[in-house]
């Protein structure tokens, strides 16, 4: 079976459930193809390029000429593809659009066309059946909660094409509704999942002093500055700490002055960006591990410091209140409330030893049944 | 003072509103007024100032035959050390321009806007310019907290400089920490033409409340601070409406549809000047969120206006507001505090609204005019040149 994945950039090392799925589809011998509009030099994944500005006279006149290459070679499905459009109502502009941001994929013969996520497929909805493939589309976080709110009615068309629609989470699933997605068409869930066998739980030393972490870009849907807040009232509490943010982002100013202003200065450390084993050794120093999300389609970091054996505090964004669950393997907090985040910090500092590890140890047997990778791998092929 | 020539120094123009304010009112005493950067669009000023901005490179490059062959060889070789150390081409031919043309026109008095660029300009007191760098918002109250460089380099710097300009008091006492000499420094508040900003009075209904914000979407304007707050308050008061002019994000519009409060909640873009102004005459409160500000030149506009002001407490915003008097000022970052006086200022008589709308306009017409203004800075300027 042949499958087209559209990406906007070829997986980073870091984006596991893209590399994973890439790499379990091909063990189990599906051909896979990777279109993308633009490279980057992070990733080794071979992939197929689509028309874009590039870097330099040179670079852009020799992508300008592979899509001239590409439009003779495929005049029927070009031709097939804009008289589609034309049908759903396009105008000759956004007609133009979705050829030229389809063309490297017309020339292909494939059995799905998978978006990877939901604003991919936006301009593209009639490229799968163009080229005689089924169309399955991804929804992951922002391209559905977010989106939807600059761009009203965004995904109609989409809904109207798709065949399947795979989710990582419930909640994502009912905004998806909520967008006008009908049930009765073919839906899967599809969690992502970690290895079980690089992120180890190993016993914690006791830390002298409270160590707390985040891996998250600094954007604002990652509410650092409500978590800032929670430990600002932490400190004036009389509870000294040490709180790690691991990434990097638009926010460093934002949250930096933060911590300045909340008087957490020489507590919070930015790390900026990580590779996985220095987040391992980071997370086997943990005691808490906050992932206090305004929006979050699943949280793979929050399964990451499960498995290592940290206390996990999330918000009830979305994904996150399905990756924790509640009181059994960890706890879950009403969004926007850092008042209500620092209570919790305090609870889990006084929680009894043994309790924690109850429920380290709770976490670390659903992560091995529900999270893996091999379960992950099976879902990825029924999904087919 | 009468005589001086004196480069107000911002990089473009037009210049900030508050800044084009400064030029104006400068431009009208009997002082030379010269203009140096990029100019963007052209604006008409005093036959006393000399606008020498440029358009395009093309123009720069007239502006380095014109003024730099006639320099005399000791500041053409202080143009050359000036320049050597810049990396693009591009860069060296502006600063070849503007150090030429700055050095051609000797101000007696070289006024930097924004403290960023003063370690590029501290050399003109080696051709006998006094420096005088004004410390505004975020380039005293963040930058160099965030960039330890930048913080070292004000420490380095600021000991040489002849003058500053504080927005505020506060602003002053923050750059404390970058050895400033406090003997040298003179705080000139921002003013306004008051004959632009008329004062009307309000009938002011607690029932239905128009609260108004103003200014672009950047997080130190703490905007979804306040709609967590203003959602807050909607529990208690359904017909409050809230409305902010420049703060559409992606972040508070997906804030005010997960908060649930769009109907009560507008976002809106940037607006003309003239819309600003009709939406700021039409609102019962102007709230300042700020976490960070010099001293915000909207709640000046709104108090000359007779629009009640609820401010946080940043930068040097309690030096125009007395809580309770002419406004209300409440704690920086604490919703509980903007809670409580947006409670008290919903249940205020009209002529307790009135009388607290009358004091700030009086305060506006007292400390914050342009008359004032130019005033103050032809005194800074005074006093550092009869060093």
């Amino acid at each position: 079976m042949k499958i087209g994945i559209v990406l906007s950039n070829p997986p980073g090392y870091s984006e596991t459930f893209f590399v994973n799925k890439i790499k379990f589809l091909k063990e189990a011998g599906f051909e896979v193809y990777l279109f993308v509009d633009k490279v980057s030099s992070e990733s080794n994944e071979n992939c197929i390029v689509g028309y874009s500005q590039g870097n330099g006279f040179i670079e852009d006149a020799r992508r300008k000429l592979i899509t001239f290459f590409r439009l003779c070679l495929s005049p029927v499905k070009v031709f097939n593809l804009f008289s589609q459009n034309r049908k759903d109502g396009l105008g000759l502009r956004q007609n133009l659009i979705s050829i030229f941001s389809s063309i490297h994929i017309l020339s292909y013969k494939l059995d799905w066309l998978h978006f990877g996520f939901a604003t991919m497929a936006i301009n593209r909805e009639n490229v799968a059946k163009t080229i005689g493939a089924k169309m399955a589309v991804s929804i992951r976080g922002y391209d559905i909660a977010i989106y939807p709110l600059k761009c009203t009615n965004c995904y109609d068309l989409v809904w109207e094409k798709i065949d399947k629609l795979h989710f990582i989470s419930d909640d994502l699933l009912q905004l998806a509704i909520a967008n006008g997605f009908r049930e009765s068409i073919s839906h899967m869930k599809i969690t992502p999942a970690i290895d079980i066998e690089k992120f180890k739980y190993s016993e914690h030393i006791q830390n002298k002093l409270l160590r707390i972490t985040t891996v998250a870009r600094l954007n604002w849907k990652k509410g650092l500055e409500y978590t800032i807040e929670a430990l600002s009232y932490l400190k004036k509490g009389g509870i000294d700490f040490e709180y790690s943010i691991i990434g990097e982002g638009n926010d460093f100013e934002r949250l930096k002055f933060a911590a300045h202003q909340l008087d957490i200065f020489k507590n919070v450390k930015f790390l900026g960006k990580k590779r996985q084993e220095e987040i391992i050794e980071m997370l086997k120093t943990t005691d808490i591990y906050i992932q206090y999300s305004i929006q979050e389609g699943f949280g793979n970091s929050v399964l990451e410091a499960q498995a290592m054996g940290c206390i996990c505090i999330v918000s009830d964004a979305e994904g996150l209140s399905e990756n924790v669950l509640d009181g059994l393997t960890g706890y879950v907090v009403k969004k926007r409330k850092p008042e209500l985040l620092s209570e919790k910090i305090k609870e889990v500092i006084h929680l009894e030893r043994q309790l924690k590890l109850e429920m380290i140890s709770n976490s670390v047997s659903r992560l091995k049944t529900e999270f893996n990778l091999e379960v992950q791998k099976q879902r990825f092929i029924d999904f087919y | 003072m009468i005589d001086k020539k004196i480069c107000v120094y911002s990089g473009v123009s037009p210049s900030t509103t508050f800044i084009e304010r400064l030029i104006v009112g400068l431009s009208e005493s009997n002082n030379q007024i010269l203009l140096v950067g990029r100019k963007n669009k052209e604006i008409e000023y005093n036959s006393n100032v000399i606008n020498a901005t440029y358009k395009n490179e093309f123009i720069q490059l007239l502006f380095i035959l014109k003024y730099y062959l006639p320099l005399p060889i000791e500041h053409k070789r202080l143009v050359r050390s000036q320049i050597k150390f810049r990396s693009s081409l591009k860069v060296k031919l502006k600063k070849l321009s503007e150090i030429s043309l700055v050095l051609f026109h000797k101000p007696d008095i070289f006024h930097i806007q924004w403290a960023k660029s003063i370690e590029e300009w501290i050399f003109l007191k080696e051709a006998g310019i006094k420096v005088i760098v004004s410390l505004r918002g975020a380039h005293i109250n963040y930058s160099p907290i965030i960039d330890e460089h930048l913080g070292e380099m004000y420490k380095n710097v600021f000991p040489s400089v002849d003058g500053f300009h504080g927005v505020s008091q506060a602003i002053i006492e923050e750059a404390r920490k970058y050895n400033l000499n406090t003997s040298n420094c003179k705080v000139v508040y921002s003013g306004l033409k008051l004959d632009k900003f008329e004062y009307k009075k309000k009938i002011f209904n607690q029932g239905k409340i128009d609260i108004l914000s103003i200014g672009r979407a950047h997080w130190k304007k703490a905007y979804p601070f306040a709609i967590d707050v203003l959602s807050e308050f909607l529990k208690f008061n359904p017909n409050i409406r809230y409305k902010i002019i420049g703060g559409h994000s992606e972040e508070t519009l997906f804030q005010t549809q997960q908060l649930n409060v769009e109907k009560n909640i507008e976002l809106l873009g940037n607006l003309p000047f003239e819309e600003v102004k009709s939406n700021l005459y039409k609102a019962d409160v102007l709230l300042l969120s700020s976490y960070e500000e010099g001293i915000a030149n909207v709640v000046l506009e709104a108090m000359a206006f007779g629009v009640l002001v609820i401010s946080s407490d940043c930068g040097g915003m309690s030096e125009v507001i007395e809580d309770g008097v002419n406004g209300f000022l409440f704690e920086n970052r604490s919703k509980e505090s903007l809670l409580s006086k947006l409670m008290l200022v919903s249940q205020l008589k009209n002529e307790e609204y009135q009388r607290i709308t009358k004091n700030a306009r009086q305060t506006i017409e007292e400390r914050f005019t342009e008359g004032n203004m130019v005033d103050g800075m032809l005194n800074l300027y005074h006093h550092i040149l009869s060093y």
